[in-house]
C-alpha cells in the first residue's frame, strides 16, 4: 500500500476522515474527564486518565485532531478549487497528513504518559512542537506552490483567511511554544505567562477561527445560491481581524499582576474583535438573507449557520468577559469552559463539520451515505453543545459567587454537582454525534458505491 | 475597489500578515518583558527536591485544578479553610523565577499560592495524607488520590508545597 498515493483530492480525503477519528476519541476523552468531576474514583484511579491529564489530551485532540484535521482538510480543497488549479503535489499534502496524525498520536501517548510542558494548548513537548511545525510549513509550501501556478487570478476572500492562517500559526506555534528551550518550552516568571496567552490565544484566533470563517466565506454562498454580499466588507473584516485579533492575548490574565498598559491594549482590543466579528456576520447573513430556507435544506449549510451563530454568541461573550468587573466573576470558574466549547466545537467545530459535509460528496463524486445521519449528528451536537453553554455558564455563576462569599472552595463543588452531572449526561450526546459521524464519513469515502451526485 | 486589491493581492496578503504578526510580538511580548520587576522576597529558586517535586506538579497536571493566583477581588476574601485565608494578592516579583508559571486555568481546589503559610500546610506528613487520601481530609472533594506515587515522589511533593509561601 502506497502511503503516499497521488490521487485528486486525497489529502482531502484524509484529513476528513483523521478528523472523525479524532473527534471520537476527543469527545471520549472529554466524557471521561467530565465523570471524573461527578465521581473522582469510579475509573479506579488509572495515572494516565487521572483528571490533570486527560484534560490536556481532551483540549489537545478536539482542537488539534478533530477541529484542526478538519479545516486543513478543507483547505486543501478549498484552495485548489478556488485557484482552478489541482493542487502542487498530493505527494506532500499526504505526507503532511501522515506526520499530522503521527504528531496528534505521540501527543496522546506522551500526555497520557506524563510528558507535558503545561502551558495551555502548548503541553505538546519538544519533538512533537517540531512535528506540527514540520507539517505547518509543508501545507503552506503545498499552498504557495498551487497559488503560484494557479489559473485564476482573482483570489477570493477565503484564500485570504487561509495564507493569513498559516503565516500566523506556523509563526504562533514556534514562538508560543519557545522551541529554543526545547526541555521546557517556556520563557521566565510574568514574561512567560504572557507569551503563554499570546499562544494559547492566537492559536485559536489564527489556526480555528480564521480557518472557519474561510470555510463559511465558501460555503454560504454557494448553499444559499447567490454571490456574496459585499467583498470590500469581507476585506475590512480580514484586516482588522489580524490587528485585533493579534495584541489581545492578555485579556486571559486581567487579573494578575502584568503591566496596566498591557491590559488596557487587551480590553480594548477585545471590544474591537465587535468590528471583524460583525463584518463577517452582516456579511454572510446578507448574503443569506431571505434564502434560509436553502441553507437549511442543506445539511452542510445547517452547520455553518449554526456555526455562525455560535460566533457570534462566542464574540459578544468574548469582549464581555473581558472587562475586568465581569472577569472578577467568571475568572477561573467552568463560565470559561463553556465559553471554550462555545468557540471550538459551537462555532469552530460546527463550521468544520460543516464543511466536511460539504466537501465529501465533492471529492467522492458521489452523495453523502445518509443525509440523514448527518442530520441526527447536527442535532445531538446542537443539543449537547447548547446545554453544555447553559449548564457551565450556570455552574460558573455560582463558583464566582461561592468565591467572592468567602465560601470554601471545596465545598462548593456539591452545590454544582447537579451542573457536573447534566455536563457528563450531555457529553453522551456529543460523543454520540462524533461516532455517527464517524461511521458515516467513513462509509461515505470507503462504503458500497451508491449513487453518484 | 475589493476586487482590483484581490488581483494582486499575494505580496500584500503576505507582508500585511507579518507585520500584524511582529507587531502583535512587539508590543505585546517583547516591551512588557523588558519592564519586568526583579524577583520578590516570595519568589525563590529552588532545591534538586523541591524542582523534582515541582515536575511531578506538573507532570500530574496539578494546575488544571489548582491556582497559583490571588487576584485582588479576593483578598481578605477568598477562603481555602477559615474565612479570607486565601493569602496576599500574588505580585509580579512573586513568578520572577519560575519556569514556568502555574497560574491555574479552571478552579476545582483551593489556591495554593501560599498554602505553606496556612495551618497544617507547612507539615509535610499532612500533604502526604492528603495526597494519599483527599477524600479523608477533605470530604466531599473531587481530587483523585494519589497514594500510587511511590514513598519518594510524594515527599518531593511535598516539599514543593512547603516551597508555596
Amino acid at each position: 500500500m502506497n502511503i503516499l498515493k497521488d490521487e485528486p483530492y486525497g489529502t482531502t480525503k484524509g484529513f476528513l476522515l483523521s478528523s472523525a477519528a479524532w473527534m471520537v476519541a476527543g469527545s471520549l476523552a472529554g466524557f471521561i474527564g467530565a465523570v471524573e468531576m461527578v465521581a473522582p474514583e469510579l475509573l479506579g484511579n488509572i495515572p494516565w486518565i487521572a483528571f490533570g491529564r486527560i484534560r490536556q489530551i481532551h483540549t489537545n485532540l478536539v482542537m488539534f485532531g478533530f477541529v484542526g484535521s478538519a479545516l486543513v482538510g478543507a483547505a486543501h480543497y478549498l484552495v485548489p478549487t478556488l485557484l482552478r488549479t489541482p493542487l502542487h503535489s498530493e505527494r506532500i499534502g499526504k505526507a503532511s497528513l501522515w506526520s499530522w496524525n503521527l504528531a496528534i498520536t505521540a501527543g496522546v501517548v506522551t500526555l497520557s504518559l506524563g510528558y507535558t510542558q503545561n502551558r495551555e494548548y502548548a503541553e505538546l513537548i519538544w519533538p512533537i512542537d517540531i512535528g506540527v511545525l514540520i507539517v505547518l510549513a509543508l501545507v503552506f509550501y503545498n499552498f504557495l506552490q498551487t497559488l503560484r501556478r494557479r489559473k485564476e487570478n482573482l483570489l477570493y476572500v477565503s484564500i485570504w483567511y487561509i495564507v493569513g492562517s498559516f503565516v500566523f500559526t506556523f509563526f504562533t506555534y514556534f514562538f508560543g511554544n519557545a522551541v529554543w528551550n526545547p526541555e521546557t518550552g517556556s520563557i521566565i516568571g510574568i514574561p512567560d505567562a504572557v507569551l503563554a496567552w499570546f499562544y494559547g490565544h492566537n492559536i485559536i484566533a489564527f489556526f480555528f477561527t480564521t480557518l472557519a470563517v474561510a470555510v463559511a466565506y465558501y460555503i454560504i454562498p454557494i448553499v444559499a445560491r447567490t454571490p456574496l454580499y459585499s467583498h470590500t466588507l469581507s476585506l475590512i473584516g480580514f484586516w482588522t481581524i489580524l490587528i485585533m485579533y493579534s495584541h489581545i492575548g492578555t485579556h486571559h490574565i486581567i487579573q494578575a499582576p502584568v503591566q496596566t498598559w498591557l491590559k488596557v491594549i487587551a480590553v480594548t482590543g477585545s471590544i474591537g474583535m465587535l468590528i471583524p466579528v460583525l463584518t463577517v456576520l452582516v456579511n454572510l447573513w446578507l448574503t443569506m438573507r431571505g434564502r434560509l430556507g436553502n441553507i437549511h435544506a442543506d445539511v452542510a449549510g445547517k452547520f455553518v449557520f449554526a456555526g455562525s451563530v455560535w460566533y457570534l454568541l462566542t464574540c459578544l461573550q468574548g469582549p464581555l468577559q473581558s472587562l475586568p468587573s465581569v472577569q472578577r466573576l467568571t475568572h477561573f470558574t467552568n463560565w470559561v469552559v463553556g465559553h471554550a466549547h462555545m468557540g471550538i466545537l459551537g462555532f469552530a467545530g460546527m463550521t468544520a463539520l460543516g464543511g466536511v459535509y460539504f466537501i465529501l460528496p465533492r471529492v467522492t463524486g458521489r452523495s453523502l451515505y445518509s443525509a440523514r445521519l448527518a442530520d441526527i449528528q447536527y442535532w445531538l451536537i446542537l443539543i449537547g453543545m447548547t446545554g453544555f453553554f447553559v449548564v457551565l455558564t450556570t455552574a460558573g455563576l455560582i463558583q464566582g459567587n461561592g468565591w467572592l462569599n468567602g465560601e470554601v472552595v471545596y465545598r462548593i463543588l456539591p452545590e454544582i454537582h447537579l451542573y457536573m452531572v447534566l455536563r457528563a449526561s450531555l457529553g453522551i450526546l456529543i460523543a454520540g454525534g462524533a461516532i455517527i459521524g464517524l461511521y458515516n464519513i467513513f462509509m461515505s469515502l470507503y462504503g458500497p458505491k451508491g449513487e453518484t451526485s | 475597489m475589493g476586487l482590483k486589491i484581490n488581483q494582486q493581492g499575494l505580496p500584500y496578503l503576505i507582508t500585511g500578515s507579518l507585520v500584524a504578526l511582529v507587531l502583535g510580538i512587539i508590543v505585546t511580548i517583547l516591551i512588557p518583558a523588558l519592564g519586568e520587576p526583579g524577583p520578590s522576597k516570595l519568589a525563590r529558586s529552588y532545591s534538586e527536591t523541591e524542582l523534582r517535586g515541582r515536575l511531578i506538579y506538573q507532570r500530574e497536571g496539578c494546575w488544571y485544578c489548582h491556582t497559583q493566583q490571588v487576584r485582588p477581588p479576593e483578598v481578605g476574601i477568598g477562603t481555602v479553610q477559615v474565612t479570607g485565608d486565601i493569602g496576599p494578592e500574588t505580585t509580579a516579583g512573586d513568578y520572577a523565577l519560575q519556569k514556568p508559571v502555574y497560574w491555574g486555568t479552571e478552579r476545582q481546589g483551593p489556591d495554593l499560592s501560599h498554602v505553606a503559610s496556612r495551618p497544617y500546610g507547612a507539615v509535610t506528613e499532612w500533604h502526604i495524607l492528603h495526597l494519599k487520601d483527599p477524600d479523608l481530609v477533605n470530604p466531599g472533594t473531587v481530587m483523585p488520590s494519589y497514594a500510587h506515587l511511590p514513598e519518594d515522589e510524594l515527599e518531593a511533593l511535598a516539599a514543593y508545597m512547603l516551597t508555596l509561601k
